[in-house]
């Protein structure tokens, strides 16, 4: 995945930034890449550490399976950044290795599979995981080992207190604290909640149960469904029936093309004002336009006008075609300069001297002109929400910068 | 009133769509005495025909869709399941559930398993006063009555269709008169198939497709299969009917996900308490595996 960079080979890394700019922007004039190391460089200028071998990062992503289109945007995201990483000289003076495992998103192979990458391919850290489960799975292997484990999606924060989790969504504060208020304001007081029955979206939904206390707002009613739920028409009856102003949803993976399929269809939609995670911009080439209209909160859009995010775009784009890129294939992306930031800063290859990296590790993104910072203590990145209006053919057009939002996030 | 209205609507849009899977399950679990894991999968590729036909016009999609499925059991019934015919029950089990896992992957290996959506074609809606509700599914929904009612004529009024009757009742008995149970078997095999295939199709514009979509139906419509009046081809449409408005009614009352543990648990106990609406399909798992 790195071959088309590997002979591109990146002047030591005590080169200050701006030569270095121009050293790799004079060799890749032309090529994807150019401004993402600049963006990339930002926090390595001052590294005095050079790793003695290359830095190896184990990635374990559902490739097959039920979130299978999320774990594949997410290696996408990957392979690019890790490409991108190398092109501009890679960690620590050395290039980035991967070994990369499918785990079907079932846990116990999430286990095995970290388990194995510790111990028989002697990684130094662990990168990936979808689901719940499976970052529950991953963590406990790695922090028995010692590992830093680093997630993509969001987890729950206060389940990986004092672990060697490291957590790049967003969490639930982010999506709901500036969403809420938003959607009060605009179309009324009177939520409903519908999600799909996991842990997720009713941790999910317990927060926006909070925000729209908070906004003196009500809700009228509480609907789960299972994941593989192939017909709503009895949800949707139900949401018809209590008439509420926001339809707040937590309904996710094909449930959520479902839902908002069959909300157009019994003519719900698009009268009706559907928010919440089911309107990720990678559920939206199968929903058919259903949602067109609509308000969504996301941490990333393709609007955002920024170098960075342009060349993350077009290389994005060039390599994979066009469409919407999924939340997750930008985190993934990105993820590695934070892997870069915190081992520099370490100064070191020890896990535990990586871990205490984290803390607080700043690298510049694609999703802001700020950078973005891993809280110290939830070793969460806070992001810069954005809040969107979904445009005909899935442009995510941004309305309204919300900036970081604070949270009640805490450990202990 | 229009809330009613919506939820009588909707009973009968989705249990002509079981219906319709679960006569094609009982048809191969009378004629073939096979439990077809499959079926779902079936359903999956149907909608996944579709998905690739989307260019075309909707109808002439929805035909060869039908023609591939006509094709596609004709292929599996005599390239795989005949030669597992004599080896017991548990083998066709395993063959089917086989059967279904390399269309999952096959499917998955060729559209990748992002969700895909094919459109509907048609957007309008029926209304009457206040109330409307979507055209397409009202069309269908009597499309599938229709086509029901004319597969049962043809099985109680056709000679074919005493023949096929024949050969549900007692096999070896019909061979002897002249009916050749090969041939048979392909032919109830292949237009099942089809019928689980047009089944998936015509959902396909209601929902998001992906390679696992025909699993929830299946419980479903073996449930319908069940609860029939054992050796009734007409029994897997009653069924069907009867566990919708069950599942219905709970839906109403209940958070979808207690609604149906809700309804399995009351279908098992059904089960339970008659056991001659299952005893069909035991008698024949026993006898088989014996």
């Amino acid at each position: 995945m790195t071959k088309k960079f590997e002979d591109w080979k990146t002047p030591s890394p005590s080169l200050s930034r701006r030569s270095l700019i121009r050293g790799a922007g004079g060799l890749a004039l032309g090529l994807a890449g150019a401004s993402a190391v600049g963006g990339l460089m930002t926090t390595t200028a001052r590294a005095a550490f050079t790793g003695s071998r290359p830095y190896k990062i184990g990635f374990v992503a559902p490739l097959t399976g039920p979130v299978a289109p999320e774990g594949i945007s997410m290696q996408r995201g990957f392979d690019l950044g890790l490409e991108h990483l190398n092109a501009a000289g890679g960690i620590a003076g050395q290039k980035v290795e991967a070994v990369t495992q499918d785990t079907k998103a079932d846990p116990a192979l999430v286990a095995t599979v970290v388990k194995k990458f510790i111990q028989e391919e002697k990684v130094d850290m662990i990168v990936g995981t979808i689901t719940n489960d499976e970052e529950d799975a991953a963590v406990k292997v790695g922090a028995a080992a010692g590992t830093p484990v680093m997630f993509i999606e969001a987890g729950f924060w206060h389940a990986f207190c004092n672990s060697t989790a490291v957590l790049m969504g967003e969490n639930s504060f982010d999506l709901c604290a500036p969403l809420v208020p938003f959607m009060a304001e605009k179309f009324g007081k009177k939520f409903l909640l519908i999600g799909s029955d996991f842990s997720f979206p009713h941790a999910y939904l317990g927060v926006a149960k909070n925000y729209i206390a908070q906004v003196g707002g009500t809700v009228v009613d509480e609907l789960y469904a299972p994941l593989g739920t192939p017909d709503w028409s009895s949800s949707i009856a139900k949401i018809k029936a209590a008439k509420p102003d926001v339809i707040f949803s937590g309904v996710v993976g094909g449930d959520a093309i479902g839902f908002a399929k069959q909300a157009k269809d019994l003519g719900l939609l698009p009268d009706a004002h559907l928010t919440g995670v089911n309107l990720q911009p990678e559920f939206y080439p199968a929903m058919g336009g259903a949602v067109d209209g609509q308000y969504a909160c996301v941490r990333y859009s393709e609007e955002i006008d920024n170098p960075d995010n342009a060349q993350f775009k077009a290389a994005y784009k060039k390599k994979y075609g066009e469409g919407p890129i999924p939340l997750v294939g930008s985190t993934a992306y990105y993820a590695l300069r934070f892997v870069k930031a915190a081992v520099e800063k370490a100064g070191s290859y020890d896990k535990a001297k990586v871990l205490v990296g984290f803390k607080g590790a700043q690298a510049q993104t694609p999703v802001s002109d700020k950078p973005l910072t891993i809280d110290p203590i939830t070793m969460n990145v806070g992001y810069p929400m954005y809040i969107c209006q979904i445009q005909p053919g899935g442009l995510y057009k941004i309305v309204k910068e919300v900036g970081f939002v604070k949270n009640d996030m805490h450990c202990g | 009133m229009n809330a009613w209205l919506q939820i009588l609507l909707d009973f009968v849009w989705v249990s002509a769509c079981l219906a319709l899977v679960s006569f094609s399950l009982g048809l191969i679990l009378g004629e073939l005495k096979i439990v077809n894991i499959a079926q779902g999968d079936l359903m999956m590729v149907g909608a996944y025909s579709m998905y690739a036909l989307r260019g075309l016009p909707f109808v002439v999609a929805l035909l060869l869709t039908v023609a591939l499925g006509l094709v596609l059991g004709l292929v599996l019934e005599r390239g795989i399941l005949r030669w597992v015919y004599d080896k017991g029950f548990m083998a066709t089990l395993l063959a089917s559930w086989g059967v279904g896992t390399v269309l999952e992957q096959g499917v998955a290996a060729i559209f990748t398993v992002s969700q895909k959506g094919v459109d509907s074609p048609l957007t309008g809606q029926l209304t009457i006063g206040d109330f409307s509700y979507p055209a397409y599914r009202v069309v269908v929904a009597v499309g599938i009555v229709a086509l029901l009612a004319i597969l049962l004529l043809f099985v109680y009024r056709t000679a074919l269709g005493l023949r096929l009757r024949a050969s549900i009742d007692n096999v070896e008995m019909a061979s002897v008169l002249g009916i050749s149970p090969q041939r048979m078997f392909a032919m109830v095999f292949s237009v099942a198939t089809a019928l689980a295939v047009l089944a998936g199709a015509l959902i396909a514009p209601t929902i998001a497709i992906n390679p696992t979509l025909g699993l929830s139906f299946l419980a479903p419509a073996f449930f319908a299969v069940l609860v029939a009046k054992p050796g009734s081809l007409a029994g897997p449409i009653v069924g069907a009917m009867a566990v919708q408005a069950v599942f219905t009614v709970l839906q109403a009352w209940l958070n979808v996900t207690v609604a149906e543990s809700a309804l399995f648990g009351l279908l098992a106990l059904f089960v339970v308490l008659r056991p001659q609406g299952i005893s069909w399909t035991w008698k024949i798992a026993r006898k088989e595996m014996s």
